[in-house]
């Protein structure tokens, strides 16, 4: 693997405990964790309200999203989710257009497997009412038994297929 | 007491705040470059497991501190509800998704914007999975909605101890995989020493962990009294009587999720009690059977008057129940109502001066065998009451509030 460089992240002790500091104040101070799919599913959700209100009413689990898909506290969120990242990207000089890949692909196969990948994350997050921010850590932290069952879900799943996709990244 | 109910600006500046230190969080722990993510799958790479689990521990333990300290009300932190089905398959498809794609949701915006390209065809791919579930998941709605649900369902329910020993348990299996972890590391370079930050960080986790045994988290009646001022308002202001025409039109709302929970002795009860009612004491209320009342039900309490269920109410609310009510005038009131129309008449009893008890008998022991334990409007001939509605639907817990909501 095209290792990458350890020296321009946090010591993983350090960015664990920044990390669950962040969600520990989502819950102190707004009762809710952290979240990502979720937001993007409710800017999907107002894009097709444009589009295809209609339909969308009709369909039992687009029809609550119908209602100010944008009002919703995961709107600001990953807002400040994009915000953060270019601010630390700028800290750690890491804000470049490149494609990070495994050394035997081209970017362009990185990129449809990139395109397959999220549409699978996509749609396993909503199937499991949750990502890896909305259900792992989230849940993990309330200890919710379904988060930590979906947590050795995904770890099940990524092991289970590693090996099958071995070229992409070794 | 936190949480707090935010609205306007603070709303939007308090969640986009978080947002950002989520990103730089992200950013920082070096989780913009999907072969950092890719590697832990090869364990090539293991910062995704430290990051996440230190993530978790500390969150959990500084979440139960504050809790036991009476700074936050556990009962409005958002826990995501168990669904075991789809949970389990939507984790290993993410999972799948994660090393095939080399990002997860909250990873791939990060990446994005530092402008890394895999990143934004992520992104798009989530777009367009997200798009395709839903479209499809009504062809699944049922295995969505009920495979493996539980509701609201903790590691401590699971394992029948208390908060604080099972903090203890989650700290040190997060603490012995980190050690493992290490022993992986040390194999493949010899070089390698543990830094020291662990070991104090480990050391601190666990006194945390452990001192939570010693500070007990708030019981029931902590709560109630915590609650006092917000229900004593309700309950004057009469904003959760349900009038006995809301509960017939309730009876007939197959949209809602209606529990009737009849708190009287067991003899009031075989008299007469309404179709469908449960027969419940406040021991069983303090006990383990709200577990069995999903959250998002309609939950009317009832006694012969109000008090019994006034106290119900109390003890529901305090287990984090919104939905719950409480029958105008109990039972007295209903037969009082629609005593007139029913097929065996209740027979009003002239001296009854005991505090709630009930004012009328039956010929007999009927139970809901009486036309008015489910009164039908389209074939009987009810009196025409005019009442405010109160009872809301709760949102379906699938949708509402938090996590990736």
């Amino acid at each position: 693997m095209n290792a990458p460089k350890n020296g321009n992240i946090w010591n993983p002790w350090v960015g664990g405990t920044f990390l669950g500091l962040v969600l520990y104040l989502a819950f102190l101070l707004t009762g809710h964790g952290l979240g990502a799919s979720g937001g993007l599913a409710r800017v999907l959700a107002a894009v097709m309200n444009l589009v295809a209100s209609d339909h969308m009413r009709t369909n039992p689990y687009l029809a609550p999203y119908a209602d100010g898909p944008l009002s919703h506290w995961i709107i600001p969120l990953i807002l400040g989710v994009v915000l953060g990242g270019f601010i630390a990207g700028l800290w750690s000089k890491s804000n470049k257009v490149e494609t990070f890949r495994g050394p035997r692909i081209t970017p362009r196969t990185r990129w449809a497997f990139a395109l397959l990948g999220g549409v699978l994350a996509g749609y396993g997050a909503r199937l499991a009412r949750g990502c890896t921010s909305g259900q792992a850590l989230t849940g993990g932290a309330t200890l919710s038994v379904g988060s930590w069952a979906f947590m050795l879900a995904v770890f099940g799943g990524g092991y289970a297929t590693a090996w099958f996709v071995r070229k992409l990244w070794n | 007491m936190f949480p707090v109910a935010w609205s306007g600006v603070g709303f939007f500046v308090v969640n986009l705040l978080l947002g950002v230190g989520f990103g730089i969080a992200l950013q920082r722990s070096g989780f913009g470059d999907s072969r950092r993510i890719a590697g832990q799958f090869y364990l090539t790479d293991l910062t995704v497991l430290k990051v996440m689990f230190t993530a978790i521990v500390v969150a959990m333990l500084l979440v139960l501190w504050s809790s036991a300290l009476g700074v936050l009300d556990l009962d409005k932190v958002f826990v995501d509800p168990t669904y075991f089905g789809p949970g389990i398959l939507g984790g290993f498809i993410l999972g799948m998704g994660m090393i095939i794609g080399g990002y997860c949701p909250g990873t791939s915006l990060v990446a994005s914007s530092n402008f890394k390209i895999d990143g934004m065809f992520f992104v798009g791919g989530l777009f367009v999975g997200i798009f395709a579930f839903g479209e499809t998941v009504p062809d699944f709605w049922n295995f969505f909605q009920t495979s493996g649900a539980h509701g609201t369902y903790t590691l401590d329910q699971w394992l029948g101890a208390s908060k604080g020993m099972t903090a203890i348990l989650v700290t040190l299996m997060a603490l012995s995989a980190f050690w493992g972890v290490s022993k992986l590391e040390a194999a493949r370079d010899p070089q390698f020493t543990p830094s020291p930050v662990a070991r104090w960080g480990a050391a601190v986790l666990v006194l945390l962990a452990v001192g939570l045994l010693f500070v007990p988290q708030p019981g029931l009646d902590a709560k109630i009294r915590r609650m006092k001022p917000e229900l004593t308002r309700l309950l004057e202001k009469r904003a959760v009587q349900i009038d006995p025409a809301e509960l017939v039109d309730l009876m007939h709302n197959n949209q809602v999720k209606l529990v009737l929970l009849d708190l009287r002795d067991e003899s009031d009860f075989n008299l007469f009690h309404l179709l469908d009612a449960k027969h419940v004491s406040l021991d069983d209320l303090r006990g383990d059977f709200p577990e069995t009342i999903d959250p998002i039900s309609i939950v009317i309490l009832m006694s012969n008057d109000e008090e019994r269920a006034t106290e119900g109410w109390k003890i529901l609310r305090a287990r984090g129940l919104e939905g719950s009510y409480i029958l105008d005038g109990g039972i007295n009131k209903w037969l009082a109502v629609y005593g007139s129309v029913a097929d065996v008449k209740p027979i009003p009893l002239r001296q009854v001066t005991a505090k709630g008890a009930l004012r009328f008998t039956f010929p007999a022991a009927y139970g809901d065998r009486i036309n008015i334990a489910w009164p039908d409007p389209d074939h009987m001939k009810l009196p025409v009451r005019k009442y405010e509605k109160k009872a809301k639907s709760m949102k379906p817990v699938a949708l509402a509030g938090g996590g990736c909501g």
